[in-house]
C-alpha cells in the first residue's frame, strides 16, 4: 500500500470556506478565554490563555502533517490507534482508582493528555474501517455486533471514569456511521435497543413503553416469531440485570447518572450553572456589553467559564450578534463535513467523515443546549472555542482529516 | 456510496439543530433580554456607603477638641486560628487584659472582635506573620486629645460615629457631613471589587465648631475644682464660667467628670453635666433677687436699717436663723453679712408678687435657652401658690431650685449692666479649617432686668461681701471682685427634712467689678461640715480659678483672628529611620503635607527636623534612602546638666540619643558632655536629689 502521494492538489472554495470557519471559532475561543480568565482575579488563571495559544501551534503543526498523508494512511493505522486508545482508556481507570475520583487525563513527563478526547476519533477511525473493509456483509448479524462492540467498548471504559457526556458522544456516532454505511434502521433499531432498554429499565412505564415499540416493531415487519422472542428477550433480560448492573456502580457515579438522565430533581450546582449562565447570555441583549466588560463573567459568576460554559462569555459580551455569528461558523463547519461526507469516493475516507461532523454536531449542540438551558449538563466542551487542549488539537485533527479527504475527493 | 437522501437527512438535522439555538439565543438574549440584565445587574452590582468625614470641634482660641483619627479594630473567627496562645498572649500584652480573657474569647465559634478601636501606635505593636487569619480593619474613631477635659459639653460618639450626648449629639447634624455612595463591582463569591473612578455621590465632610470655650480656663477650672473637691473631702460639685458681656459660656465643669475616649467604662452619675442638669436650693446666693427687687422698687435704700432679731426669729411655720446672730444691719448689711432673717424680713415687705416677679426676670424657674441638651428649667413656683412662709422661705433660697447655669446668667445680669442674655456654647460653624466661616451665632439679649442705678447698687453690695462679708475668702488682692457665698442644708427626702450634715456651698461672682469679664459660679456638694459654709469651700476654688485665670490674661479673646495664624501648631514628630509609608502615614495623620526626594524606602532625614512646631498641611520633605543611614541623625549632645531626670530624658531622646540613667532627682554629670559627639546613641547621665 502506497501512504505517499507525489499529485498536487485542488484547494476548493468550499474547503478554504471551512478551513476559515475553523479559525474564527479558535480566534473566538481566544477572545473568550482570555476574557473568562484574565481581569480583576490576575494571575492565577491567566496562564490558561497562553496554554491554549500553545496548543493552537501545535494543532496547526498537527494539521499540516494530518494533510500530507492518503486515506490510506489512516485506513492502515486505524486498529493500532484505536488499540493503543483503548489501553490508554484503561490505563486511565487505574489511574483513577488512584486518585479517588474520577480522573480522566494521563501524564507523560510533564505533558498530560486526555485519552477519551483522543478516543472519539480513534473510534471513528476505527469503525470507519471495519464498515468500509466489511461494507459487504452488513447484514450479518456477526458484523453488525462487532462494529456495535468497536463503539461500545471504549464509550463503557469511557461511562465508568466517569464521563457520561463523552460516552454518550459514541452512542449517537456509532449508529450513524453505521446507517451511512447501509445498514437499515430496523436493524441499527433493533441492535442498539438493549442500551435504550437499559436507560428505560429506572423506570417501569418507560421501561414497559419500550417494550411496547419493540413488539409494534416487530409485529408491522412481519419478523418471524423466533427472531421477534429472542429480541424480546433480550431486552427484557437486560431491563432484569440493569439493576445489578446498577448496584455495582459507586454513590457518587450513580448519582451523575441520575442528574443526567434528570431523574434526580436538582443536584446542587448544576442548576446554578444553568441560571447564571442564562443570566449571563441573557443580559448580553443584542450587542453584548463589550470585550472584558461582562460584570458576570468578569465577576466569575460562572464556574466552568473558560471550558464547558465558554458560550456563556460570547453570550454575555458579545450578545446575540457574537452567538449568532458562531452557530452560523458551527452550521457552515458541519454542512461543508457533510458535503465531503457525500461527495467522497473512498469508503473510509466518507464514513471518517460523517463520523467526525456527527462528533461535532452532537457537541456543537449539546454544548450550547446545555448552557442555554435546553439540554441537562452534561460536561462537553465546545469544539474550537472551550478552553482545553486535547479537544481543541483533536478537533483540529478532526478537521484537517476533512481537508484531508475533500483534496483527494476523486481517489478511491 | 453517495446517497443524496441520507446526505439531505444530515444537513436537515444540522439545520434543525442550528435554528432551535439560534431561536433560543433569540428568546433569552432579546425577548428576555432586559430581564436578564436586571438579575445580572443586581447580581453583580451593590452601592457602597462613603462615610463623610465628621467636622472637628475647637475651643474659641482654636484649639482642637474632638477630631477624627484613624483607629483599628482587630477580629478573628477562632475556628481559623492555630496559635490561639501566642495570640492570646499578644493581645494581654498590648491591651492590659489577661489572657484569659482572650482564651475564652477564642474559644468561640463565630467571628470575634479581639480589639476594638486601637489607635495607631498601639495598633503597630500588634502583629502576626504572614497568612494569620486574624483582620486588621481600619475605621474612624473621634478622639478627644484633652481626655476628660469639657467632657460633658464635647458628649461623645458612637462606634459609628454618631453623636450620643453633648454638642456631638446636639450638632450631629452639622458635623456628621453627608453620606455619599459609590456602585461597585461584587464578585460571585460576594467580594467588593475594587473599582476606579468618581463616587456617584462624593461624601460632604461635615461642617466644624467653634465653641465659645477657653480650654485655658476649662483646664484650670477641672483642676482647681477637682483639687478643691478632694480637700474639702465633698461629693461632687461644679463650675460655670460665662463672659458677662455675651453669656458666652467659657468653662463649664461637672465632677466627677469621664474620659470622652472611653466613655463606656463610666457610669451614667460621671457623665452628667450637673451644672446643666441638676437643680439643687441655691441658698443665700438667691438673695440676689431680693436685693434687686427692694432697690429697683426702691422700697429700700442701701442705708436703711432692718432689726435682725439677734439671730432667731419665727416666721409662719418655722424658725429662720442666722449663721451669726446679728442685732440691727444696714439693707448692705444684711446682704454682705448673709442674714436669713434680715432678707426674709425686706421680701415681706416687699411682697411675693414682685419677689417672683424679679426672680423670673433673672431667668429662675425656666431654661436658660443654652444650646445644650437636657437643661432642667429648675423651679420657682408661681406667687399666686405661695404660702406665708414661702415668703420667708424662697428669698433666702430654700424651696426653690435653680441650675448652675441659672444662677451664673442671673448674676451676669448685675455683671452687663443689667441684662439678662441668653447663654451658648456655639460660636461659629465653618465648613474647613481654611475656608469660610458660615455662620457666627451672636448675643441675644432676652430683657433688661436693671436699670443701672440698681446694677451700681448691687455690684456695690457685692463687692463689700468679697472686701468685708462672708465673701472674704474669694476675695484676691488687688483685683476687684463681687460676689456672693451660699450655704444650703440639703433636704433628705427619706426623712422629709432639712439634714443637719449635709451641706451644699457655694459661691458665684465676677470680676473686675466695673467693667466685669468673667462670671463664675463654684458649687461644691457634701463638703465635709467643717467646710459647710460657701465661704470655707467654693468662695476658695473660685479665688484659686480667678487667680489662675487672670493669669493667663484676663480677657477672654473677644474676636478670634484668622484662622490660619491661630490655627493650634503640631509639634513634628520623628520618623527618621521608618520606612517611607509608615512615615507617610504619621504625618498624614497629622494633617501634614509629605513630600519625598531620593530614592529607597527608607526615610533618612526630614525636614523641618523633629520637634519643630508648624501649623498643619505645612509641607514636610523627607529625604529617603535604601537602608538606614544612622549616623545621617546624629546631632550634638545636648546639655541637661541641672535639668530633672524627666526633663533630660525628653530633650536626649528629642535628639536621638538613648539616655542611661543612673541616680534620681537632677542631673549633675553627663557623658559624652554637651556639644560633644557621641559615638553611640547613648548618653550616660548621673543624678542626684536636689539637697536642702
Amino acid at each position: 500500500m502506497k501512504f505517499t502521494d507525489s499529485q498536487k492538489y485542488h484547494v476548493s472554495a468550499g474547503d478554504m470556506v471551512l478551513i476559515i470557519s475553523m479559525f474564527l471559532l479558535i480566534c473566538i475561543g481566544f477572545i473568550s478565554i482570555y476574557s473568562a480568565t484574565s481581569g480583576h482575579q490576575g494571575t492565577a488563571l491567566s496562564m490558561n490563555f497562553q496554554h491554549q495559544i500553545y496548543w493552537f501551534i501545535l494543532g496547526i503543526i498537527l494539521i499540516l502533517l494530518t494533510i500530507n498523508f492518503p486515506p490510506q494512511f489512516y485506513q492502515a493505522l486505524s486498529y493500532a490507534i484505536y488499540g493503543v486508545i483503548v489501553v490508554s482508556l484503561i490505563a486511565v481507570l487505574f489511574v483513577g482508582k488512584a486518585g479517588g475520583g474520577a480522573e480522566r487525563w494521563l501524564a507523560f513527563g510533564g505533558f498530560r493528555f486526555q485519552p477519551s478526547e483522543w478516543a472519539k476519533l480513534a473510534t471513528i477511525l476505527a469503525l470507519a474501517r471495519y464498515l468500509a473493509d466489511h461494507h459487504d456483509k452488513l447484514r450479518q448479524k456477526k458484523y453488525l455486533l462487532i462494529s456495535a462492540a468497536i463503539g461500545l467498548l471504549p464509550m463503557l471504559l469511557i461511562f465508568k471514569q466517569p464521563d457520561l457526556g463523552t460516552s454518550l458522544v459514541f452512542v449517537f456516532i456509532v449508529p450513524s456511521m453505521m446507517y451511512w454505511a447501509g445498514v437499515s434502521p430496523l436493524i441499527l433499531f433493533l441492535t442498539f435497543l438493549p442500551g435504550l432498554t437499559m436507560i428505560a429499565s429506572f423506570k417501569l412505564w418507560s421501561f414497559f413503553l419500550i417494550m411496547g415499540i419493540l413488539i409494534g416493531v416487530l409485529y408491522a415487519t412481519k419478523k418471524n416469531l423466533l427472531f421477534s422472542i429472542s429480541n424480546l428477550l433480550l431486552n427484557i433480560s437486560v431491563g432484569i440485570f440493569t439493576p445489578f448492573l446498577w448496584n455495582s456502580l459507586e454513590a457518587y457515579q450513580q448519582k451523575r447518572v441520575l442528574s443526567f438522565l434528570g431523574l434526580v430533581s436538582d443536584p446542587k450546582g448544576v442548576s446554578y450553572q444553568v441560571i447564571q449562565s442564562k443570566v449571563a447570555i441573557g443580559s448580553g441583549g443584542v450587542t453584548g456589553k463589550g470585550f472584558l466588560a461582562g460584570t458576570q463573567t468578569q465577576l466569575r459568576f460562572l464556574p466552568e467559564q473558560h471550558t464547558d460554559f465558554i458560550f456563556s462569555v460570547i453570550g454575555e459580551e458579545f450578545g446575540f450578534l457574537g452567538g449568532a455569528i458562531t452557530l452560523l461558523l458551527f452550521i457552515i463547519i458541519l454542512i461543508r463535513g457533510i458535503q465531503i461526507a457525500a461527495k467522497i469516493k473512498n469508503r473510509f475516507a466518507s464514513l471518517v467523515s460523517i463520523g467526525i461532523t456527527t462528533m461535532l454536531l452532537f457537541h456543537f449542540f449539546v454544548n450550547i443546549g446545555m448552557v442555554t438551558g435546553i439540554m441537562p449538563v452534561t460536561g462537553l466542551p465546545l469544539p474550537f472555542v472551550s478552553y482545553g487542549g486535547s479537544f481543541l488539537i483533536t478537533s483540529m485533527i478532526a478537521v484537517a482529516l476533512l481537508l484531508n479527504f475533500s483534496i483527494r475527493k476523486h481517489q478511491y | 456510496m453517495y446517497r443524496r437522501w441520507t446526505q439531505n437527512l444530515w444537513a436537515a438535522i444540522a439545520i434543525i439543530f442550528y435554528l432551535g439555538l439560534l431561536v433560543r439565543l433569540f428568546f433569552i438574549q432579546i425577548i428576555n433580554g432586559e430581564a436578564n440584565g436586571v438579575i445580572a445587574h443586581h447580581q453583580s452590582q451593590t452601592i457602597v456607603k462613603l462615610y463623610s468625614e465628621r467636622g472637628g470641634i475647637y475651643d474659641r482660641n482654636f484649639n482642637q477638641l474632638a477630631f477624627d483619627i484613624a483607629r483599628f479594630s482587630f477580629g478573628v473567627n477562632p475556628t481559623q486560628l492555630v496559635e490561639k496562645r501566642k495570640i492570646a498572649r499578644q493581645f494581654a500584652r498590648v491591651t492590659g487584659n489577661n489572657i484569659s480573657y482572650y482564651l475564652n474569647l477564642l474559644k468561640k465559634k463565630r467571628f470575634v472582635w479581639l480589639a476594638r478601636g486601637v489607635d495607631l501606635q498601639t495598633s503597630k505593636k500588634i502583629q502576626f506573620a504572614k497568612g494569620n487569619p486574624v483582620a486588621k480593619i481600619k475605621e474612624t474613631g473621634r478622639f478627644y486629645p484633652y481626655d476628660r477635659a469639657a467632657a460633658h459639653i464635647l458628649g461623645f460618639t458612637n462606634i459609628d460615629n454618631a453623636g450620643l450626648a453633648g454638642i456631638e449629639k446636639k450638632y450631629n447634624h452639622l458635623l456628621e457631613g453627608k453620606q455619599g455612595f459609590k456602585k461597585v463591582f461584587i464578585d460571585a463569591r460576594r467580594k467588593l471589587v475594587p473599582t476606579i473612578g468618581e463616587p456617584e455621590k462624593a461624601p460632604v465632610s461635615g461642617k466644624s465648631l467653634v465653641l465659645t470655650l477657653n480650654i485655658d480656663y476649662q483646664l484650670i477650672a477641672e483642676e482647681e475644682l477637682r483639687k478643691g473637691i478632694e480637700k474639702y473631702g465633698a461629693k461632687s460639685g461644679m463650675v460655670v464660667m460665662l463672659d458677662p458681656s455675651t453669656a458666652e459660656v467659657l468653662a463649664m465643669v461637672s465632677y466627677p467628670s469621664f474620659n470622652p475616649n472611653n466613655y463606656s467604662s463610666y457610669s451614667r452619675a460621671e457623665r452628667r453635666n450637673r451644672a446643666l442638669v441638676d437643680p439643687y436650693e441655691p441658698g443665700s446666693t438667691f438673695k440676689l433677687v431680693t436685693a434687686a427687687a427692694a432697690l429697683q422698687e426702691g422700697i429700700f435704700k442701701p442705708t436703711d436699717k432692718i432689726f435682725c432679731e439677734n439671730g432667731k426669729k419665727m416666721f409662719s411655720g418655722g424658725y429662720i436663723t442666722d449663721h451669726k446672730p446679728y442685732g440691727t444691719l444696714t439693707v448692705k448689711g444684711v446682704f454682705v453679712h448673709s442674714s436669713n432673717i434680715g432678707v426674709a424680713k425686706m421680701a415681706i415687705k416687699i411682697g411675693k408678687q414682685r419677689i417672683y416677679n424679679y426672680g423670673r426676670a433673672f431667668g429662675f424657674g425656666m431654661p436658660s435657652g443654652i444650646d445644650l441638651l437636657g437643661e432642667d428649667r429648675g423651679k420657682f413656683t408661681n406667687y399666686m401658690k405661695w404660702s406665708k412662709s414661702d415668703l420667708a422661705r424662697f428669698p433666702i433660697g430654700y424651696g426653690v431650685l435653680v441650675t448652675g447655669l441659672q444662677l451664673a446668667n442671673a448674676y451676669a445680669v448685675v455683671a452687663n449692666g443689667g441684662y439678662l442674655l441668653k447663654p451658648r456654647i456655639l460660636h461659629d460653624v465653618f465648613s474647613d479649617v481654611y475656608k469660610n466661616t458660615l455662620s457666627k451665632t451672636r448675643p441675644d439679649t432676652i430683657r433688661r432686668v436693671l436699670y443701672p442705678k440698681t446694677v451700681h447698687q448691687l455690684k456695690n453690695i457685692l463687692q463689700a461681701v468679697v472686701e468685708s462679708g462672708t465673701g472674704k475668702p474669694a476675695g484676691i488682692e488687688g483685683v476687684a471682685i463681687a460676689g456672693k457665698t451660699g450655704t444650703t442644708k440639703k433636704y433628705d427626702s427619706v426623712l422629709k427634712r432639712y439634714s443637719k450634715r449635709k451641706y451644699i456651698a457655694s459661691f458665684v461672682g465676677f470680676t473686675p467689678v466695673n467693667k466685669p469679664k468673667l462670671v463664675c459660679l463654684v458649687m461644691v456638694d457634701e463638703p465635709q461640715s467643717r467646710y459647710k459654709y460657701g465661704s470655707q469651700s467654693a468662695a476658695p476654688i473660685f479665688r484659686n480659678i480667678i487667680r489662675r485665670v487672670l493669669d493667663t490674661g484676663v480677657e477672654p479673646r473677644q474676636t478670634r483672628p484668622s484662622y490660619v495664624k491661630n490655627h493650634r501648631k503640631i509639634r513634628v514628630p520623628d520618623v527618621t529611620e521608618l520606612n517611607y509609608y509608615q512615615a507617610k502615614e504619621i504625618l498624614t495623620n497629622l494633617a501634614f503635607q509629605v513630600r519625598s526626594e531620593g530614592s529607597g524606602g527608607y526615610v533618612v532625614s526630614q525636614n523641618p527636623k523633629p520637634g519643630n512646631l508648624l501649623d498643619s498641611d505645612e509641607v514636610i520633605m523627607l529625604n529617603l534612602s535604601g537602608e538606614i543611614a544612622k549616623n545621617t541623625r546624629r546631632e550634638k549632645v545636648p546639655n541637661v546638666v541641672g535639668k530633672s531626670i524627666r526633663d533630660a530624658i525628653q530633650i536626649l531622646t528629642q535628639a536621638g540619643y538613648d539616655p542611661v540613667l543612673s541616680g534620681s532627682g537632677y542631673v549633675i554629670k553627663q557623658q559624652p558632655k554637651a556639644n560633644s559627639r557621641a559615638k553611640d546613641f547613648k548618653c550616660k547621665i548621673v543624678c542626684q536629689p536636689m539637697s536642702g
